[in-house]
Formats: structure tokens, C-alpha cells, sequence
């Protein structure tokens, strides 16, 4: 059932049965009440006739007759018969059960019974001829005659004033409660809407329309809650987002390096097939074998590359304080004979880096390696390091080609190369770039390149100064 | 002459398809990255465009949208090899779907069974008096057929398809028998002398010392 329903109906049921029950009481203590009003009238109207037939009788005994049954009839009927247009209702009986008078409606003897035998100030309410009488009894002594008067007063009224504020109850009750549901739907429509709304947009956010927002304005708990849901799904479409990214990275990347790895393995395989196949001649051979070579050297690369970059990752870092010196001493060994005859001139001021120290090495290689490649014209690769505002930055410069403004944006991509056949001349594997800049990224740094066209390029970054050593 | 549309941006494996074609007696073009492509398709007609999807400029799939409607025979020939590349790539309305590293060997037989769905392929080789059906697999000898044990026929075919070249004995027993080469020759050695009995070529099915047989056929 809806929550509106609910309440709905709840309410109504809650306002039906108390307006119900509270007009219940009220009419019933209404009616009390004047049945009471009557009773008390009523039992001094009995009195009075109880008298008269008593002081009637007496002063007929006194005045020298003798008490008779009829007699009392007689006079029972006069008195019943006597004040003005209401004739008064009663009945005599004698002690032995005789009825000496009665104009009473028809009773049955059950009823007569229990009228005849009540006591006291007590009363009775009988219906007969479809009218309601309060039957009340007492007993007179008569000159040691002992006789019944039973009076019976109409109490219709009474009844039917309670039937009739009864019937008018019932149709009030009735306006009320069809008021009652119109209000509370009304007003379950107002509380419940919000509700109804985040209802909706949950689902549709279920559906993978993660943009929608509830954006329910209102200072309430709906309010809260819609803000709070609000965020919620702010937190889950950027998580989604950010999921989608890297599966679109992570396939990007699957895609260029098989087409990485795919292109020198068909070379290989093709060529050593024709080598194999059939005696081809001296120049042929040569030139096969040399693509055969260089191909396989472009895997091995791609392979060491992969190696690099599978050690680039938060569970592989271990930064410390590196003194620079140190790092660029090895590096300059390292370097060499890697640089075929291009000098690396370096100057750094010594200090301490927080770094992990073969990725740092590994970073600083690289953007050596890729100066070469730029083919300098001074022949001169320059390596600098400075402090700079609490920072440490290493520089690399070199004089070579340059890069195209344009290209900037997209150098550190994987597998992207400017100039692809240049690129693989040189033996790139278009990964250098993107572990370094993944090497940053673990340093919480960025790669900054300044390069102009046929002048050269100055890769920058920076790292924190280790603070004691 | 047949002539195919190579579109390839790694120069190795373009000079390799080449060399190829080459030796298959096919015409070839070729294309370092999209936009040269589609200006080489503009000018004139090819029998067919071998195209690699991952290329610089205009990639193939852009370039397959627009070579479509040409008509002209596609074959896919790349290094992205899941299922749904290939369907997407056939989708698209290319006649084969080649996924690297491949073959050279069979990079020509794709290409000629698509060559031959547009009636355009070579179902007749030629060898000195010998005409070879390769869609029927019969071999005629001045109008006569001549009758040859499959093995025999794979044997005679990869010769008249690399005529003139000296082929090592491994790699031919490798090609024709699908099985390493154990050291073993005897059995295609049988096989030679077989043919040579049969087609009566005696002079130009020819054995080179240390490397292997050659068929030589006067072009």
C-alpha cells in the first residue's frame, strides 16, 4: 500500500472513531439527562396521584361509608380522566391481583410482572402502541386495604429527540470524515511529493542516468535528505566517470600496445619466412636481416620500457632524502657511453630530495635519452638542479628540434610520437614520456615542458627538499 | 593487372606485403597513412585496399566509411584482434579481417579468395606447359589432365608459386606437409621425383645443392 494510503486512511479511521465516540458520549449523557429531568417529574407527578387517590379514599371512609374496590375505580377513573386535555395513565390492582381499574396500553404479563413487582423510587420503560411509557408502582394503604397504583407516563419524546440528534450526529459525522480524507490527501500529496520525486529519480539514477539530481528545496528532514542524496549521486557519477576514464585509458593503451607489440612481430616472422623459404640474394638478405634486427630491437626496448613502467606504482615507492649529488654522479656514469658522443653538462646545487631513488633515476634518464633524440645542435645536453622556493627543480635543456606547440598536450600519452618513423629510427617506443610523467605523478609533481620550434626544449619539475641530513 | 591499394604507416611490414605481392604477380600502390590513401583512391581505381585500422591522420575505420560506397574490395589488416574489433571491421563492410603478426602466405590466399569473390582473382596458374586450377584443383598438361595425390599438389603448387626461387628443402616440407621438419627428406624427395615423372620436368624441377629445389620456368 502507498505511504499517501496509508496515511490517509490511518488518519481518517483515527478522526472517524474519536468524533465518533465523542458525539456518542455527548448525545447518550444528553439523553441521560433528560430522562433523569423526567423521572424526577415524574415520580412527583405518581406522588401526587398516590395522594390524591389516598386523601380521596379517606375522606370518603371518614365521612361514614365503607371502603369498596369499585369505589376506588370509580375514582381512579374520575382522576385518570380530570386534568385538562392529557388524560392521565395508571391502573389499580387489588392485593389479591384483582384489576380494579386501567386505561394502561397493552403490556404483556412478563412486563406487567416486573412493573408490579419493582419497589421504591424505581421505574421501568416499556414501549406499547408504539409509544414509550415510564411505568412507575407504589403501594396504598387504604383503611388496612392494600392496593397497587401503576402510573405510565409518555416518554415518546424523549426518544424520538434522541433518534433525531442521533440522525443529525450521523450526517455531520459524515461531512466531517469526507472532509477529513480531502484534507489529509491534500496534505499527504504536499509531504508525500518530494518523496514521490526522490522515489523517481532514484530509479532513473538506478537506470544509469547518473546526471539527474532530486534537488528538493525545503529546510525539512525530505530536504536534508534530498541534499544529502543529491551528493550522493555527485559521489557516484564522479567515481563513474572516473571509472569509465581509466577503462577508456586502460583499452586506449591495450589497443597501441598491441599494435606496438603486433607490428615488429609481423616484421620479424615475415621476414625470416622469405629468409627461409627461398636462397634470395646477397642484398636482399642483407636488407631483411636488418629489419629482422631492428625490429627485434624495437620489441626489446618495448620490453624493458614495460619493465619501467611496472615498477612505477605507489606499492614500489620508497621515497627518502636523496642527496642529488650522489643521484647525478651515477646518472652521468650511467649515461656515458648511452650518449654516443653528446656531452651532458651538469650543475646542480647539493641539497637533499624526498624521491625514491631508481625512479628518480629512471625519470632523469629518460628526459636525458629524449633530449638526444631532439639531436641537439651544440651537441650539448644540460642537466641543471636549484633550489627555488623551498623546492628543488631539476631542469633538462637541450638545443635540438623542438616541439610543435601544438603536440605539447599530448607528448606524455602512451604510445604517441611526433614524428612516428623519426621516432622508431631513433629506437622510441613512445613510452619514455609517459613514465615520466607517470613518475611525477607518484611524486606528486608535474612535468613542465618550454619548447620553441627549432630552438629547443627545457623539461622542468619539481621536488620537495628533504629537510635534515 | 591486379593492382592493390597497400595502406600501412610501419614501412617494415609495408615493404614486406610488397615482397609479397610481388612474387604473387600482383600490381601494388602504396599509402603511409589515411589522408594519402583516400587522395590515392580519388585518382584512380584499385582491385583491392589492404587497410590497417590504427593509422596516423585519417584512421581506417573513417577511411573504410569512405572507400565503402566505391565498391571496391576492403581486407582489415591489424593489430587489434578481439572479437568485437573483427565484427565491427566485417560490420563495416570490409570483405576480410587479418590480424597481426600474420603470414605472408596467408595474406595471399585471403587475398586471392577475395579477389575471386569479385571475379577478379587468378583461378589459372601458369607454369611452363602446365595450367593449374586452384578453385577446382586440376592440373592440365597440353589438354590433358594429369592426375596428382593431394600432397603432390600442394607440392606442385607452392613451387609454380614461388618459380625461380631456390627453396630450402625444411621450409618446404614445413608448407606442404603442416608438420616440423625432422631431418628426415625421403618423403619429399619421393615427391619431387614423383612429379618430375609425371609432368615430365625433368630439367626444370631442379635440386640446388645444399639448400634445396628450384622450379624454373622461362618468364
Amino acid at each position: 500500500m502507498k505511504f499517501s494510503t496509508k496515511l490517509i486512511l490511518s488518519m481518517t479511521i483515527l478522526v472517524a472513531v474519536l468524533f465518533s465516540v465523542g458525539g456518542t458520549i455527548l448525545i447518550s449523557r444528553n439523553f441521560k439527562h433528560s430522562l433523569e429531568t423526567a423521572a424526577a417529574q415524574n415520580v412527583e407527578q405518581h406522588l401526587l396521584e398516590r395522594y390524591a387517590i389516598e386523601s380521596n379514599m379517606i375522606n370518603y371512609i371518614l365521612s361514614g361509608e365503607s371502603y369498596s374496590e369499585d369505589k376506588v375505580a370509580d375514582y381512579a377513573k374520575r382522576l385518570s380522566g380530570y386534568t385538562g386535555g392529557q388524560n392521565k395513565v395508571m391502573a389499580l390492582y387489588s392485593d389479591a391481583g384483582k384489576v380494579l381499574y386501567t386505561n394502561l396500553p397493552p403490556l404483556s404479563d412478563k412486563n406487567m410482572e416486573a412493573i408490579l413487582s419493582q419497589e421504591g423510587n424505581t421505574y421501568l420503560i416499556r414501549q406499547a402502541d408504539g409509544l414509550k411509557y415510564m411505568l412507575l408502582t407504589s403501594q396504598l394503604e387504604i383503611d388496612k386495604n392494600m392496593v397497587l397504583l401503576v402510573s405510565a407516563y409518555d416518554i415518546t419524546g424523549l426518544f424520538s429527540e434522541r433518534d433525531r440528534q442521533l440522525q443529525d450526529f450521523l450526517l455531520l459525522d459524515g461531512i466531517v470524515i469526507l472532509l477529513c480524507v480531502l484534507a489529509i490527501g491534500l496534505m499527504t500529496h504536499v509531504l508525500t511529493g518530494p518523496i514521490q520525486k526522490l522515489n523517481n529519480t532514484s530509479l532513473h539514477i538506478a537506470n544509469g542516468a547518473y546526471k539527474e539530481r532530486t534537488r528538493i528545496r525545503s529546510s525539512d528532514e525530505i530536504g536534508q535528505l534530498s541534499r544529502n542524496f543529491d551528493l550522493m549521486a555527485d559521489a557516484i557519477e564522479q567515481q563513474i566517470d572516473e571509472l569509465q576514464l581509466s577503462v577508456r585509458q586502460r583499452d586506449d593503451f591495450i589497443n597501441a600496445f598491441s599494435h606496438e607489440i603486433k607490428t615488429p612481430m609481423t616484421a620479424i616472422i615475415g621476414y625470416a619466412d622469405i629468409l627461409r623459404t627461398s636462397a634470395t640474394d646477397k642484398e636482399k638478405q642483407i636488407r631483411y636481416s636488418r629489419t629482422i634486427y631492428q625490429e627485434s630491437r624495437r620489441l626489446e626496448e618495448l620490453s624493458r620500457k614495460l619493465m619501467d613502467l611496472m615498477f612505477c606504482s605507489e606499492e614500489n615507492l620508497t621515497t627518502g632524502p636523496q642527496p642529488v649529488y650522489t643521484i647525478v654522479h651515477r646518472l652521468h656514469q650511467q649515461m656515458e657511453p648511452l650518449l654516443e658522443g653528446i656531452r651532458l653538462s651538469i650543475a646542480v646545487e647539493p641539497a637533499s630530495v624526498v624521491a625514491d631513488a631508481s625512479l628518480l633515476d629512471c625519470l632523469l634518464r629518460n628526459l636525458i635519452l629524449n633530449a638526444k633524440k631532439a639531436d641537439p645542435k651544440d651537441r650539448t645536453i644540460e642537466l641543471y638542479g636549484k633550489i627555488k622556493d623551498q623546492a628543488y627543480r631539476f631542469s633538462v635543456e637541450d638545443s635540438g628540434c623542438g616541439i610543435p606547440p601544438e603536440e605539447l598536450a599530448r607528448i606524455t600519452e602512451p604510445f604517441y610520437m611526433i614524428d612516428k618513423s623519426r621516432s622508431r629510427a631513433m629506437g622510441g617506443s613512445g613510452l619514455g614520456l609517459f613514465i615520466c610523467s607517470k613518475i611525477a605523478d607518484l611524486h606528486h609533481t608535474k612535468l613542465h615542458f618550454e619548447s620553441e620550434l627549432g630552438i629547443g626544449t627545457t623539461v622542468w619539475f619539481e621536488l620537495e627538499v628533504a629537510k635534515d641530513i | 593487372m591486379i593492382t592493390i591499394l597497400i595502406v600501412e604507416d610501419e614501412s617494415a611490414i609495408a615493404e614486406l606485403i610488397q615482397a609479397g605481392f610481388e612474387k604473387a604477380g600482383y600490381a601494388w600502390d602504396y599509402a603511409a597513412d589515411g589522408k594519402q590513401a583516400a587522395d590515392k583512391i580519388e585518382v584512380r581505381t584499385y582491385d583491392l585496399v589492404l587497410l590497417d585500422i590504427m593509422l596516423p591522420e585519417i584512421d581506417g575505420y573513417e577511411l573504410m566509411e569512405y572507400i565503402e560506397p566505391l565498391g571496391i574490395p576492403v581486407i582489415f589488416l591489424t593489430a587489434k584482434g578481439t572479437t568485437s574489433d573483427k565484427v565491427k571491421g566485417l560490420r563495416m563492410g570490409a570483405d576480410d579481417y587479418i590480424v597481426k603478426p600474420f603470414e605472408i602466405d596467408e595474406l595471399l590466399a585471403r587475398v586471392d579468395s577475395v579477389l575471386r569473390r569479385y571475379n577478379k582473382g587468378q583461378t589459372l596458374l601458369y607454369a611452363a606447359d602446365v595450367v593449374i586450377d586452384t578453385q577446382s584443383r586440376r592440373v592440365m598438361q597440353n589438354g590433358q589432365e594429369i592426375m596428382l595425390t593431394p600432397k603432390e599438389y600442394e607440392l606442385l603448387l607452392f613451387l609454380v608459386r614461388n618459380k625461380n626461387s631456390a627453396l630450402y628443402r625444411e621450409t618446404l616440407f614445413e608448407r606442404v606437409w603442416m608438420e616440423d621438419f625432422t631431418g628426415d627428406s625421403r618423403t619429399l624427395d619421393l615427391h619431387i621425383q614423383r612429379l618430375r615423372k609425371k609432368l615430365n620436368w625433368k630439367d626444370r624441377i631442379k635440386t640446388v645443392y645444399k639448400i634445396g629445389y628450384i622450379l624454373e620456368v622461362s618468364t
